[in-house]
């Protein structure tokens, strides 16, 4: 056991204190354990680039909001990443990513009324209008101004044609069909296949499941009761534009990083893993509980 | 002894671990189960829902540091329907095609025949060295200097350009408007000296607004307008009646699965009023409105908003002289409106034959002329990236059209305005 010069926990045991011993693994170990809370290793998310101002109200609007950036700073103030910086001012939309109730067998139906890219998020948005509602939703590939779109809740025995821009449960999907904006749990809103260029494929049907095979072609299981639209999402070429230099990412709010002197661990690098088997589990089964009251 | 992470941990972590950890076991034996107890916090924190300033104090409950504004329930205005409200910022989606379904209206491009037959009548001396000198004392020869909104160019707008000086936008407008419609009074004079009694040029109006119920919906209209001219004797309408019946066959195209007032403001904080603006003693007919426009729209949207507002007056003025009609009106009112831009001019004529907006194919239907895109001069600003090329405004092709339109439009019917008539008709009254 090691002991520090001066050193007293704060829990009140003393500590033996003994002369300051002067071998290199010692000094090593005591300054490597002080660093580690310093410079703690953090995935590049660990702070957002920033967050938008909502409405006091809580309501959905279509009016354009301010947006705020982190600047790579934490709830305390601090640089967490350093790699996060700068950037335009942007305005933030409020996109409507659940869908809509329908009514049985008919639908709702919708008209696109306008198309622009968004200044933050990789896909183009859509603007959406029946009766006196307007909102924001994500833009599929083939998108027209005037094109009517149709939500429908309905799951019959036959599966339904799939149109682009049409959105119907998992359910009611044929195989090999193309789908994004997808949910995990229904009634939760869209979750999976959002960003530009983006899509899923549905695969087969097992049971009370619809198996999909998603972007990073991992397999996943949803209930019948999930909702998706059919189609693409816009802007898929986004990726494949290279940057021009350092000044065109600083000026979108990227900061730079030097290779030089940083230690390289076994996380960097490509990683190259077969995938695993899928295997779908049946659903356990529910046992009856029974309260006995004591008498 | 080895330093561990818990010397890092915060206190509320502490307790929130400790909360976690609680089991029966740190119960004492004659407690009862942990599923029978409510588990209280004892932070004293509110949840995040409920959210309730503390009452203050009595000295500082008149202060306006501290003021808190109702909310909308506790309004004066409050009513448990909810209305939808139109203002002049309402910026119409679909653009004439939503307005024309909203006013039941059939369209027609260009000026009604009764209007293109004026446009050589009324001539002004020098006319082009007077519109060059409206135009120049609006643009340039003005002396006031303020700081103009940024600017950034679509051709490359990575280019941030220097700040700029200059005449603001509303200071150009009212000028050039203001001093072509001086121009075509007195054009109109010359002719008709009559006009002076019969007519008054209003500047920025006050209080127009009316209000009426469309498919199960309460409408109500707060018009903006910058200047009228109203006159002693309504205007006659457009075409003659054989056509108004005709039009009860003609179709409108529908706006499924949207619907008009899908623009307007829906809220429960509302006052209905329906009043002309102008007095109802003298000059009570509306003859022309004239807008500015001061927003970057479209010109589909800013004929719009003028189509709107022509009907939003015509429907003030039915509701006062025929208090309870419905239907079919037995004389249609027709409303003149000039939009004004910085370079272009737009007209829209509208006759009201009917208030039934409900029923978009049955019945008889009102009529609209647009007239849009008239160019009077074209403003090139300054790019300065390309340099020694392009550093200064230029204002280049001048085009008089436009002035005839607005001389024929604003000398329709001066003819049949004669002020000493009416003056004896009242005294026989009397």
């Amino acid at each position: 056991m090691a002991f520090i010069k001066g050193f007293i926990c704060h829990w009140g045991d003393t500590v033996l204190v003994q002369q300051r011993l002067l071998f290199r693994s010692y000094r090593l170990a005591a300054y490597r354990s002080r660093r580690k809370f310093k410079t703690e290793r953090r995935p590049f998310h660990y702070v957002p680039k920033g967050h938008p101002v909502l409405p006091p109200d809580g309501k959905y609007t279509t009016e354009p909001l301010t947006y705020i950036r982190s600047g790579g700073r934490d709830l305390n103030g601090k640089v967490v990443n350093a790699k996060i910086g700068g950037g335009p001012k942007v305005n933030w939309y409020m996109r409507d990513d659940h869908y809509p109730e329908a009514e049985e067998t008919q639908g709702l139906e919708e008209k696109v009324l306008r198309i622009h890219p968004d200044p933050i998020r990789t896909a183009h948005l859509a603007l959406v209008g029946t009766g006196n509602h307007k909102r924001y939703i994500i833009a599929h590939q083939n998108m027209k101004e005037g094109d009517i779109i149709k939500t429908n809740r309905d799951i019959p025995t036959i599966s339904v044609r799939a149109m682009e821009g049409n959105s119907h449960p998992l359910g009611a999907l044929p195989m090999g069909t193309i789908v994004h904006n997808i949910e995990k749990i229904p009634g939760e809103g869209g979750r999976v296949c959002r960003a530009g260029g983006a899509s899923a494929q549905v695969l087969r049907k097992v049971g009370d499941k619809v198996i999909l095979r998603l972007p990073s072609k991992h397999e996943i299981a949803l209930s019948f009761n999930c909702m998706a639209t059919v189609g693409q999402v816009s802007n898929s070429g986004h990726d494949d534009i290279p940057w021009k230099g350092v000044g065109e990412k600083m000026s979108a709010g990227y900061r730079p990083r030097t290779g030089w002197h940083h230690r390289k661990t076994g996380y960097h690098g490509k990683k190259i893993k077969p995938k695993r088997t899928f295997i779908v589990k049946p659903t356990p089964p529910k046992y009856e509980t029974y309260k006995l009251s004591g008498d | 002894m080895r330093i561990t992470r818990q010397l890092f941990v915060s206190r509320k972590k502490r307790i929130k671990f400790l909360m976690d950890k609680l089991t029966y076991k740190d119960l004492p034996l004659n407690a009862p189960a942990l599923s029978d107890v409510e588990v209280v916090k004892l932070t004293g924190r509110p949840e995040p829902g409920q959210k309730q300033r503390k009452p203050l104090p009595p000295e500082l409950a008149d202060d306006p540091r501290f003021y808190v504004p109702p909310k909308g329930e506790e309004k004066k205005n409050y009513r448990e329907t909810p209305a939808f409200l139109y203002n002049r910022n309402c910026r119409f989606i679909e653009g004439t095609k939503q307005a024309c379904f909203l006013t039941k209206s059939v369209r027609y491009d260009g000026m009604p025949e009764s209007v293109q037959q004026l446009i050589d009548k009324f001539e002004v001396p020098d006319e082009s060295r007077l519109v060059q000198k409206a135009i120049l004392k609006s643009q340039i020869w003005d002396s006031t200097r303020e700081k103009l909104p940024k600017r950034r160019d679509p051709e490359y707008p990575r280019y941030k350009i220097d700040r700029e000086y200059g005449i603001p936008l509303e200071k150009r407008l009212n000028m050039l408007s203001f001093d072509l419609l001086r121009m075509a009074d007195t054009a109109i004079a010359s002719q008709y000296p009559e006009i002076g009694r019969s007519r008054r040029l209003i500047f920025y109006p006050n209080g127009m607004a009316t209000f009426f119920k469309y498919s199960d919906s309460l409408l109500s209209f707060y018009l903006g307008i910058d200047a009228a001219i109203t006159s002693t004797s309504p205007l006659p309408p457009f075409v003659p009646e054989e056509l108004v019946e005709s039009s009860s066959s003609e179709a409108i195209p529908s706006l499924y699965p949207i619907s008009p007032t899908i623009d307007f403001l829906k809220t429960n904080n509302y006052n209905l009023k329906n009043s002309i603006g102008f007095s109802e003693i003298s000059c009570k007919f509306p003859h022309t409105l004239i807008l500015l426009n001061n927003d970057d729209w479209s010109e589909d949207e800013r004929q719009a908003r003028a189509l709107v507002t022509a009907m939003g007056l015509a429907v003030a003025q039915v509701k006062k002289t025929y208090p309870g009609i419905k239907d079919r009106l037995p004389t249609p009112i027709s409303v003149q409106v000039i939009n004004m831009s910085e370079t272009t001019m737009n007209f829209t004529y509208f006759q009201l034959n009917t208030i039934d907006f409900d029923n978009s194919e049955a019945g008889v239907k009102n009529f609209v002329w647009f007239d849009t895109g008239n160019v009077l001069f074209e403003r090139r600003l300054p790019q300065p990236w390309k340099r020694d090329k392009i550093l200064e405004t230029s204002l280049e092709n001048l085009d008089l059209d436009p002035f005839k339109k607005l001389l024929a439009t604003v000398g329709n019917c001066a003819e049949l305005e004669d002020s000493s008539t009416q003056f004896k008709e009242k005294l026989i009254e009397l």
